[in-house]
């Protein structure tokens, strides 16, 4: 679903990310470890279509994300590391405007019933989002991608300054999207999250992915050995 | 579709923007003041310029038996009426003087500027519909635009935005879509107002097309600031940086250059002060006859050239009273000198007004303002169109004056001749009618055509930075 070739992405002088190539198929989820600068949020940039490639390609669902923007775009579902949001609105306005944005048209009930199934309180989903803790915000991001039916989830440090239950209660609704078929690419530093709840797991340093590995083939200690090591080089 | 939930969205938040919901009410409490003060002035104003006519003309016609020419010195005024439109634009109304003084041999400068009277509601009159529209709703609009897109972008939604598939250009209309929505929910309740007055004053029929027009101009002013405010924003780096510049252009285009084209106008062209004024007229007056002085050259050859013409000796021995008709005589020569010294004064005003019509290149506010005041009636043009017809009317009446004069003092009747209530209340009256158009010169056009530029301009420029590709 989610197919990098040979991209290459550079800033000035500095090659932000070199030659990768990653591919991430239905229902699985895809980990990106790796140090800050180390390209992972180029990388996820690369597949918005944000920024303009030197080199190589970033496909979702078969297609080019440079000629198909907004085709790529309505396939998915782009959770950042901070999901500011419209603090003046409340969690179901937010979710109506920005599924209004891809031409779907959301009652209030419905709106509930998506954020309700993320995980959000009802009463908290009528309350205006200035108010609302960051797990809170994530849960409306994933609503959206329910409510969009995303196919492919690119998910920027999304449980960076979680507590562990919200981390945790977020690692589920991943599982949820991953159940349901989506693709999900997820940059994080959490390398117990990236175990427990990945499918796959690539470690990028400087620009370049140096490993790739099968969550289910390693333990947390293995990992976070491999890890080490990695950023030690 | 984007457009439009982006722009419902902007609308939303700056309705539910503490701020600029505070401030956005202050405006219309301030417009309800000002057209409160403003109908009040009105009203006021029209009732004392009707009694202040009337009395005149009473005045007038109850001077009592008079030698016609005593009459003409006795004099009467011309009152400027006030135009319903003044209510919301009263331009230099306040400035130019009311009324002006008709008297043979003279013609006067408009007397009577609000501006000198020390009333204090007077003074809390300035606030008007048009100094809050020039001044104050622009603060307004920067102040609800200045952070519509530096905004998104600080706080990442610009790239969070982008990722929905929501392109620059759609996010800058939309968001330029809701400004004006914010700016409409402010300005059509004032129309509303506007249009429920004119109704209630009866002047909806004269007035319509000139109140549209006026609210038309002010929309294209409100169009601008809000095009270059959402401009910058999209330009600038930070929200901090938006409004500094946003704050800088509005200090330019309403204060700075306003005032540095007056003084360049002042300086390039400047008016002759009263006094230089008047020696001028004096010293050419000496030029040619006095009606009043019967010895001087040129009357005594006036007077030479009349008795040939009729044949006879004696002033005595001609059909018709020679004074009135030399009082006549002098009255057209003066009008000529007077017309030449006024002609030069409207002359450097047409080139000062000429000065700031160019000037509205550099400022929209004053291109914005000056076609107001051409609409409403209440310009430079519409003063000297009122001092040119209080101008012929003086000179029609001084000549119906002169006329009986020179007519019926004759023979037995000519020493001590009067005329009555009778005649007097015969003499014309003056009624002033605005010019039917709107506009009446192309200098008025100018600033309307330079106000549908910045227009353009300022949807141009949205359109440029709406296309500008940037990496998030």
């Amino acid at each position: 679903m989610i197919d990098i070739e040979n991209l290459t992405k550079c800033f000035g002088n500095t090659v932000a990310v070199n030659n990768l190539k990653l591919n991430v198929a239905k229902g699985e989820i895809y980990c990106l470890l790796g140090a800050n600068g180390a390209g992972k949020t180029t990388t996820i940039n690369s597949l918005l279509n944000l920024v303009q490639l030197e080199g190589g390609s970033a496909k979702i669902g078969g297609m080019n994300v440079a000629d198909e923007p907004l085709k790529t775009k309505e396939k998915l579902t782009y959770i950042p590391e901070n999901l500011s949001l419209y603090p003046s609105l409340s969690g179901i306005e937010n979710l109506r405007f920005f599924c209004g944005l891809s031409g779907i048209k959301l009652s209030d009930s419905k709106a509930v019933s998506y954020l309700k199934e993320a995980g959000l309180q009802v009463d908290s989903a009528h309350k205006r989002v200035g108010g609302y803790s960051k797990g809170m915000r994530q849960k409306v991001g994933i609503a959206l991608a329910i409510a969009r039916s995303s196919e492919v989830l690119l998910l920027d440090e999304p449980t960076s300054g979680l507590d562990p239950a919200a981390s945790s209660d977020f690692a589920t609704l991943l599982t949820d999207m991953k159940e349901r078929g989506a693709a999900v690419l997820m940059a994080t530093h959490d390398l117990f999250r990236a175990k427990e709840t990945g499918t796959k797991i690539g470690i990028m340093n400087r620009g370049s992915l140096v490993d790739e590995l099968n969550a289910a083939d390693v333990t947390h200690s293995d990992l976070e050995k491999i890890y080490l090591n990695h950023m030690r080089a | 579709m984007n457009i439009y939930s982006i722009a419902r969205n902007q609308l939303t938040q700056l309705v539910r923007d503490k701020v600029v919901a505070s401030l956005g009410l202050l405006i219309l409490l301030l417009l309800g003041v000002s057209i409160i003060t403003g109908i009040s002035y009105y009203s006021e104003m029209s009732e004392q310029h009707h009694q202040a006519e009337e009395l005149a003309r009473i005045q007038w016609e109850k001077q009592g038996d008079k030698n016609p020419h005593s009459a003409a010195h006795y004099g009467t005024f011309a009152f400027k009426p006030v135009t319903v439109l003044s209510v919301f634009e009263p331009g230099v109304d306040r400035y130019t003087g009311v009324s002006i003084f008709l008297e043979g041999h003279r013609q006067n400068f408009a007397a009577y500027s609000l501006a000198e009277d020390k009333d204090s509601s007077r003074r809390f009159a300035e606030l008007t519909p048009a100094f809050i529209f020039a001044y104050l709703f622009p603060l307004f609009i920067i102040l609800a635009g200045y952070r519509s897109i530096t905004a998104e972008k600080e706080s990442g939604m610009y790239r969070f935005l982008k990722s929905q598939g929501v392109s620059t250009g759609q996010l800058i209309a939309g968001k330029t879509f809701g400004l004006w929505a914010v700016i409409l929910l402010i300005y059509i309740p004032f129309l509303l107002i506007g249009l429920i007055f004119l109704i209630i004053t009866g002047a909806i029929v004269d007035s319509l097309a000139g109140f549209l027009f006026m609210g038309f101009v002010w929309l294209l002013y409100f169009g601008v600031v809000a095009h270059i405010t959402i401009t910058v924003s999209a330009l600038a780096k930070s929200s901090g940086s938006s409004m500094v510049v946003l704050l800088s252009l509005w200090i330019l285009s309403t204060l700075l250059v306003p005032r540095f084209i007056t003084n360049v106008a002042s300086g390039v062209h400047p008016v002759p002060n009263t006094s230089e004024f008047y020696q001028a007229v004096r010293t050419d007056l000496l030029e040619g006859i006095d009606g009043h002085n019967p010895y001087s050259e040129h009357s005594v050859a006036f007077r030479d050239s009349v008795l040939a013409a009729h044949g006879v000796d004696d002033v005595a021995d001609l059909p018709f009273n020679f004074r009135g008709m030399m009082l006549q005589e002098g009255e057209e020569f003066e009008k000529r000198i007077y017309d030449h010294h006024f002609a030069k004064i409207d002359e450097i005003h047409r080139a000062q007004n000429r000065l700031f019509s160019i000037s509205s290149f550099l400022s929209p506010t004053i291109a914005a303002r000056m076609s107001s005041m051409a609409v409403a009636g209440t310009d430079m043009h519409a003063f000297n169109h009122f001092s040119a017809e209080a101008e012929a009317y003086r000179i029609e009446l001084v000549r119906e004056l002169n006329m009986d004069l020179k007519i019926n003092a004759v023979g037995d009747r000519a020493a001590g001749y009067t005329a009555g209530a009778d005649f007097f209340a015969q003499n014309i009256a003056f009624t002033y009618e605005r010019p039917e158009s709107v506009f009446v010169s192309s200098t008025q056009l100018m600033p309307l055509f330079i106000s549908l530029l910045w227009f353009v301009a300022s949807i141009l420029i949205l359109a440029v930075a709406a296309r500008k590709k940037e990496e998030v």
